[in-house]
């Protein structure tokens, strides 16, 4: 899938970022990622250990903490998780509209850098 | 030593794309020229669609497609017989086309010489939806084949597009695709959305959905 491309982005940004710090050595990077956005942590920390050969992110390691989809029924405002399991419908009113309220982020939270 | 400094960021990884994106549609404006993003899976006829338009527009407007599906090569030269000019996008394998890639092919073209121009994105339901092209319009095949539930599997997909295009209902007489069932799923995902059934393979609901192209490309 699009894991590649995902690490890309946070190393690029992550990059940046320590240059704008003065950092010159990192222990780890935290990412939060919504499920909505359909990547495997498992790819990104392979993808991740391949992106930053050479860079001074090198020897680090990145954390991914996955955000559950949340939205709420445009129908009775009830809040649920879509899923499979409900056909992705509000378990209180059956209705499909919602508004998303979480779930489609992907946040580069913080680096964890060595001093 | 092992002390540690945390930097706390809470930065979105997708700002650049969407900081090029709003950077390209304003540039397209200034050009007047129209993009639209067309977005499916594989074989949902992308590509035949697009050349049916093609015949219906290309004495009004300049037209253009940028292809980035697999088998570009054979779709570019379906899109340069009917009529419209082409490039291939090279994805390198990637699943969706970001905002960085779809400039580099506005500016080979280059598009302040059409007036629309059309992305063919990568056959794929989930990824391009993720990635704002800076596209002016979206819009999104749904094949027959592929059932008319499928606006509840991919809720993101029917939430970015402008428009659905319900191609190949020749064939519905042997599937189990109730159309009005399908206006339902989508109607309920986004909506007010307009949905064109058509069937790319003989032209049939291709003049309305030409139509809506011309008035939103009006309307921009
Ligand atoms: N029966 C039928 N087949 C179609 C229709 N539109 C496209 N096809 C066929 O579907 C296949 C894929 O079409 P293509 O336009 O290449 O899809 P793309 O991969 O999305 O660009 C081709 O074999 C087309 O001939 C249609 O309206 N009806
Ligand atoms: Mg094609
Ligand atoms: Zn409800």
């Amino acid at each position: 899938m699009h894991e590649m491309s995902y690490v890309v982005r946070v190393v690029n940004l992550a990059l940046k970022k320590c240059e704008e710090e003065d950092i010159k050595k990192v222990e780890s990077l935290t990412v939060r990622i919504g499920q909505m956005v359909g990547v495997e942590p498992f790819y990104m920390e392979k993808y991740y250990k391949q992106a930053i050969a050479g860079t001074l992110l090198e020897g680090s390691s990145i954390r991914c903490e996955l955000i559950p989809v949340k939205v709420r029924c445009d129908g009775c405002g009830n809040e649920y998780h879509p899923d499979a399991g409900n056909d992705y419908l509000c378990p209180q009113c059956g209705s499909g509209a919602a508004k998303l309220l979480q779930g489609r982020e992907f946040v580069l939270e913080e680096i964890r850098a060595s001093v | 030593m092992s002390e540690v400094r945390i930097i706390d960021l809470k930065a979105n990884v997708l700002e650049d794309n969407e900081v090029l994106a709003a950077k390209t549609r304003e540039r397209l404006k200034n050009e007047n020229t129209f993009l639209l993003n067309l977005m499916s899976a594989p074989g949902s006829g992308k590509t035949t669609t697009l050349t049916r338009l093609i015949e219906t527009l290309k004495d009004e407007m300049k037209i253009a497609v940028m292809e980035a599906d697999i088998d570009s090569d054979v779709d570019t030269k379906r899109i340069l017989e009917a009529g419209a000019a082409s490039v291939q996008l090279h994805t390198g394998g990637m699943c969706h086309l970001d905002a960085d890639m779809t400039c580099q092919g506005l500016d080979s073209l280059p598009s302040k010489d059409y007036d629309l121009v059309v992305l063919e994105n990568v056959g794929n339901l989930v990824c391009p939806a993720e990635f704002d092209t800076g596209s002016s319009k979206n819009a999104m095949i749904l094949s027959v084949p592929e059932g008319d539930d499928k606006p509840l599997k991919y809720p993101l997909m029917f939430q970015v597009a402008d428009a659905v295009i319900i191609n190949k209902i020749d064939v519905m007489p042997y599937f189990d695709f109730d159309l009005e069932k399908a206006k339902k799923n989508i109607e309920m995902r986004h909506p007010g959305i307009p949905v064109f059934p058509i069937c790319a393979k003989t032209g049939e609901g291709v003049k309305e959905l030409a139509d809506w192209l011309r008035s939103e490309i009006k309307n921009a």
